[in-house]
């Protein structure tokens, strides 16, 4: 082959490959005639890559053998291969028109696609004309990586995502990595900020609705992109509102996309796009039965038995809240031992979480500070009651960073030291039952607004030193033992 | 058999068949000590495994099986108090209040209700029975509650009602079997027993599943509800007595001093030592446990039990019967073994199969008097673990094996001057309350004459279920491998009630 037929090969691919980008609109509707074509992508598209591969392996061949001339046979492959990429190209356009891809995988699928034939016309010429042996390795691959890459990226829309990795033997599987599990669709390492609109809504919209209705498009003068248009949408008088909360039977949102799919009016419209999973539906049903708006945070939110199987399902069944949410490194196991040896009691809350609860009835060890710095940060939750621990473990209480529950009842605490427990963000269990304290020290709690529960039977507290700490945390359970 | 006698027997023992086994088989032994030391059933490859810290640093072997473990998950639950009415209460004069049963009351009952069932007295046609006993409604939560248990109806607004318990069995000792092992047939561990072989003790002066019986008989299953089945027997319930020597044959027997008798376990604990080191059976472990524990509880459990230290003020509140055995003093009893630590503490009191055949199960005599006996101690436990902060890891779980029919059960046919009710096993109520179970709250629903469960079912397996998932473990995690396959509590089903759990 000459250069100049090469040439011409390659202006010839570059021709075809401008017209199908400037003539298919990947976000508009695939013409009647096309869409057989558009269904034989994945037939058609496997073709070239046989041959692509076919002349890369001789090209090998060739390099191995000392040769630098490519052969007759290794070039025919290559323009076939281009060719049939050219036509892989266009059908793959028109199957995007007919949409219910993944559209993060497809725009990726989508360049490679558009790359592979100009990358073959490309060796085509590099073959025979370029100067440096360089430039035709860079050329191979480039071609090579493309066609792996893409047509990996092919495979996953068609198979999901696990499909090429799942059987990786173990050794290898370091190498392929942990491909993205279902737990990265929802994020709910905040349970207590994030809404649960951010955190479920906003995931299921984008994959499934967005790309008509928001991004830029509005079909049917629906935008689902932000919460202020999805409040704000007004529908036709004939229709129900968008959302009705607390009634997701009488939500267009919700009645749309549980329309029987040949529905004329079921979205997303079949077959140009997949229905909904059941899960996302009862998701989003769930959202608007509960009423929870835009705004309410995840964990404010009561999840029903069925909800909690399916965001199960998702991998996300224990969702940690508050102290038990912590990420912190495995506790120093020679100090937990050296604190057991002096009669205290340290247990894990929970097995695979480095949460400890300390409990014993001498206070003293609490004090061996080059000891039990080491595991502060790890304590949860210290009982002392019925042992003899005084103002001072109080303060030094204040040194624990997570306490969540403090237990002092039947001990000889005035409270006077209490202030020191301010800085506990985590405290919402403080058991002072049988101790010395008086209204004074309830002054300290004010500022503990995680508080969940105080108890004070037995205490020197009057009714107006409790009626002042109710006032100051209403949220909060105050026992008197009345 | 004297300590002498018992320390030549277990010589000979060493010097035949363990002789012989050592020698023969070096590298058995230590196979089968990895398996009991390494990773259990129950922590899996925890970081916080006292047994895997003790192997790892070369500690000596005997690690007390009680020592406080690791659950599965945060435990809003550390300790259990289980009141089983034994006998099984009838719903219908309690919480399940039906009106129209009160209007259909002494009429037949229509075929269609009794096709496909069977009971366990009732023959023929039944007459309905309406309820002997009045209802209100009590707290903000507008619970129904009878007459019959006046000091219970102020605190309802702490309880979660369960109004459609069911179970698989009609017969008391096949039910009480099923409610605290899984399975109606004998040779499960228990409830109590699981909770401990999970969690272990908090103390270890005291047995850490205490059982305490009053009424006029034992649990009808006997001491099987409480046993520990396939489990080492270190994790079985010890009966304990609110009079007299609260352990039998735990004091020091004549002539035998205390000082004596220390020096006595740790000679023979040292020979048992030896051998788990040859023969590693935790059976083994659990013998010298229990004579350490038992050395121990001889000062721990008289000061536990002796409930007239308690201030006039609480016996009163408790209604006290000092001297006796009653549920009183057992609920009294109860709140100081979770207060020093106890895991799990079964209260059983006797009395509440109300067939109506006389006077004792007639549900207008026996029936009150059983009511009159646990209404007011009842509600002093649920708010004295209340204000103490007790409740908020304290799960208090009341009810029977089973529940009643709402028809009247006449068994002679002939006339009768007391009324009962059969065994119901399709419905039934119970209540739970503390350590996260929600308050005020009531799951579940009957039909209009308390015959049929509407919604909100829960089998005794669920419940199960849920008691361990409130004590911090999946209830299919905790297993225990016996004869070839792992066991647990609620088999092959069980659900966590999550719609109780606040």
């Amino acid at each position: 082959m000459t250069t100049r037929s090469a040439l011409w090969n390659a202006a010839a691919t570059s021709a075809a490959m401008l017209l199908i980008l400037l003539f298919v609109d990947p976000a508009g509707r695939a013409p009647e005639w096309a869409r057989f074509m558009a269904r034989q992508h994945p037939a058609i598209v496997h073709l070239p890559i046989g041959f692509l591969l076919f002349g890369g392996l001789l090209a090998a061949f060739r390099r191995w053998q000392k040769e630098d001339q490519p052969g007759r046979v290794e070039q025919a492959a290559l323009v076939l291969g281009g060719w049939g990429g050219v036509a892989a190209a266009a059908a793959g356009s028109w199957l995007i028109q007919m949409g219910g891809y993944p559209t993060d995988a497809l725009f990726w699928h989508r360049v490679l696609g558009f790359v592979i034939p100009l990358a073959a016309a490309g060796t085509v010429l590099a073959n025979v004309s370029a100067p440096t042996r360089g430039l035709r390795g860079a050329s191979w691959t480039l071609l090579v990586g493309s066609l792996i890459v893409g047509g990996h990226l092919g495979g996953e829309m068609t198979h999901g995502k696990a499909f090429a990795a799942e059987y990786t033997p173990g050794m290898l599987k370091p190498l392929v990595g942990d491909w993205p599990t279902l737990e990265t669709r929802f994020d709910l390492s905040q349970p207590e900020t994030s809404s649960v609109y951010e955190v479920i809504v906003v995931p299921i919209l984008r994959t499934n609705c967005t790309s008509c209705h928001g991004e830029g498009r509005t079909k049917g003068g629906l935008d689902l992109a932000t919460a202020d248009a999805i409040a704000a949408h007004e529908t036709d008088t004939e229709d129900d509102p968008l959302i009705t909360w607390g009634d997701a039977q009488s939500s267009l949102l919700i009645q749309r996309i549980v329309l029987p799919i040949e529905h004329p009016r079921a979205m997303p419209p079949y077959p140009d796009a997949k229905p909904l999973s059941h899960a996302d539906v009862e998701l989003l049903r769930w959202w608007v039965d509960s009423g929870a708006g835009f705004e309410k945070p995840f964990s404010a939110v009561a999840r029903p038995e069925a909800i909690e199987h399916l965001l199960g399902l998702y991998g996300l069944g224990d969702i940690l809240t508050g102290v038990f949410a912590l990420d912190l490194p495995q506790p120093d196991s020679s100090a937990i031992a050296e604190i057991k040896d002096w009669g205290v009691t340290i247990s894990y809350v929970a097995a695979d979480m480095q949460l400890l609860e300390w409990s014993g009835q001498d206070s003293s060890p609490l004090h061996e500070m080059a000891v039990t710095d080491r595991i502060k940060e790890h304590v949860v939750s210290v009982d002392l009651s019925g042992g003899n621990a005084s103002d001072a473990d109080v303060t030094r209480l204040g040194d624990f960073p997570h306490l969540a529950s403090v237990d002092l009842s039947r001990t000889a605490v005035t409270g006077s030291t209490l202030a020191h427990l301010a800085g506990l963000e985590y405290l919402t269990r403080l058991n002072l039952y049988g101790t010395r304290v008086d209204d004074a020290a309830l002054e300290h709690l004010a500022n503990l607004s995680a508080l969940e529960s105080v108890y004070l039977w037995q205490t020197n507290v009057t009714d107006e030193g409790v009626a002042r700490l109710r006032d100051a945390l209403p949220n909060a359970e105050i026992n008197f033992g009345e | 058999m004297s300590i002498q006698d018992e320390a030549r027997l277990r010589w000979a023992h060493l010097q035949t068949r363990r002789h012989f086994l050592k020698s023969f088989s070096a590298g058995v032994g230590s196979i089968a000590l990895s398996s009991i030391l390494g990773p259990g059933p129950v922590m899996g490859a925890s970081s916080g495994t006292d047994a895997l810290d003790a192997f790892a640093t070369g500690a000596p072997l005997g690690n007390d099986p009680l020592l406080p473990k690791t659950p599965h998950f945060p435990a809003k639950a550390k300790h259990v108090i289980f009141l089983h009415m034994a006998g099984a209460p009838s719903q219908h004069e309690l919480f399940d209040y039906k009106p129209l049963l009160q209007r259909l009351d002494g009429q037949q009952t229509p075929p269609s209700l009794l096709e496909g069932k069977r009971f366990a007295f009732i023959r023929g046609i039944p007459k309905l029975l309406g309820p002997q006993a009045t209802f209100k409604q009590y707290g903000e939560s507008g619970a129904w509650v009878s007459n019959h248990l006046p000091n219970f109806s102020r605190i309802v607004d702490d309880v979660t009602f369960l109004k459609a318990m069911h179970t698989d069995e009609f017969n008391h000792a096949p039910a009480q079997l099923f409610m605290y092992t899984g399975s109606p047939r004998l040779g499960r561990p228990s409830l109590g027993s699981w909770a401990l072989y999970g969690l272990g003790s908090e103390n270890q002066n005291l047995p850490g599943f205490v059982v305490l019986i009053s009424g006029a008989a034992a649990p009808s299953a006997g001491a099987s509800v409480y046993g520990s089945g396939f489990l080492p027997t270190v994790y079985q319930g010890v009966q304990c007595r609110s009079d007299g020597d609260p352990v039998l044959f735990l004091s020091d027997p004549d002539g035998v001093s205390r000082d004596m008798r220390q020096r006595s376990i740790e000679a023979i604990n040292e020979i048992n030592r030896q051998q788990y080191e040859e023969t590693p059976d935790p059976e083994i472990l659990t013998r010298i446990s229990q004579y350490e524990l038992a050395f121990r509880m001889q000062m721990s459990v008289p000061e536990a039990m002796d409930i007239h230290t308690e201030p006039e003020a609480i016996q009163t509140e408790y209604g006290v019967e000092p001297g006796k055995v009653s549920f009183a003093n057992n609920c009294l009893l109860a709140r100081r073994l979770v207060e020093r630590g106890v895991r799990f503490v079964q209260l059983f009191h006797w009395g509440w199969d109300s067939h109506g055949a006389g006077e004792s199960e007639a549900l207008t005599h026996g029936f009150v008097e059983r009511c009159k006996e646990t209404d007011q101690a009842m509600t002093a436990l649920l708010s004295d673990l209340k204000r103490r902060g007790l409740l908020d890891e304290t799960l208090v779980i009341w009810g029977g094996e089973f529940g009643r029919t709402p028809m009247l059960e006449n068994r002679t046919g002939q006339d009768n001057p007391f009324v009962g009710r059969d065994h119901q096993s399709d419905v039934y109520t119970m209540w739970m309350a503390g350590a996260g179970v929600k308050r005020g709250f009531t799951y579940g629903e009957t039909d209009e004459i308390g015959y049929q469960p509407v919604s909100g079912r829960v089998h005794v397996h669920d419940l199960q279920a849920t008691i361990l998932h409130q004590l911090g473990f999946d209830h299919e995690r905790l297993t225990f491998p016996f004869q070839g396959r792992d066991f647990r509590l609620t088999d092959v089903s069980g659900r966590v009630v999550n719609e109780i759990l606040a």
